[in-house]
């Protein structure tokens, strides 16, 4: 019962000292935590600093006679698998947003009789004119698509937050 | 001579005493060093996927202050291991 069996005669290994973390080395390791976190940061700022601007390269999306006033429409920029959403809130007026609702990624649909773009998934409602909170659940405005007409076509020019 | 023996070991202890508390000091300040690291982290993390690029560079900077000072604390703050204990 109280012998020593023999593999610890082969493995003479102490688990209590093996696992003894010394005040020195406890600090070290935090020296690296630290240097972890300034290098995690840090990259972050760089990835961001990358990103900044619109996004996407210009596409045509829509002809100006495809939506009548308070008609809208759903297209995919800046890649294929974005769903974006073209709103025509005036004869000359056009708006364009990302369509995912920047609380849950629910698609967000127009309301043209309120002029609000409504996320049915949490109560969520845009403003279709700048793509702002207007209330619910979404902590952020909708990413717009900034539009250029070119003769009888729409085109998107780019994404941006 | 046991009172000199005696003086010396007491010497030996306050000192020693000393030390542990300056480690001990050391590690306190590194801990909160860190925690306020992980808050940046937090904050960068949140600006990068809101697309709220302003925030990030300070955030970096800052993360990167408390590197410094805990590197200093690491290299300044721990006294060198000496030969016995």
């Amino acid at each position: 019962m109280g012998e020593v069996p023999a593999w610890k005669d082969d493995f003479p290994i102490s688990w209590v000292d093996d696992h003894y973390v010394t005040r020195r080395e406890f600090t070290k390791s935090l020296g690296l935590v630290s240097c972890a976190a300034f290098a995690a940061t840090g990259t972050l700022a760089a990835l961001g600093a990358r990103r900044g601007g619109p996004r996407g390269a210009p596409a045509r999306i829509a002809g100006v006679e495809e939506l009548p006033v308070g008609g809208w429409k759903v297209f995919e920029y800046p890649e294929p698998g974005d769903p974006c959403l073209l709103v025509r809130l005036d004869r000359d007026r056009f708006a364009a947003f990302s369509q995912k609702c920047t609380h849950l990624g629910c698609p967000v649909v127009f309301r043209a009789a309120a002029r609000k773009l409504y996320c049915p998934c949490h109560e969520g409602y845009f403003a279709a004119e700048d793509g702002r909170v207007l209330a619910g659940p979404p902590p952020r405005p909708l990413p717009r698509v900034n539009l250029e007409r070119r003769g009888d076509d729409l085109w998107a020019m780019g994404i941006q937050s | 001579m046991g009172d000199g023996n005696s003086v010396l070991a007491r010497q030996r202890l306050a000192r020693r005493a000393k030390e542990m508390a300056a480690i001990h000091a050391v590690m306190a300040c590194l801990f909160v060093l860190v925690l306020v690291q992980f808050l940046l982290l937090m904050v960068a993390v949140e600006a990068f996927l809101g697309e709220k690029p302003a925030v990030l560079l300070p955030a970096a900077l800052g993360s990167g202050l408390c590197f410094a000072a805990s590197c200093w604390l690491v290299r300044s703050g721990i006294p060198a291991r000496t030969g016995g204990a």
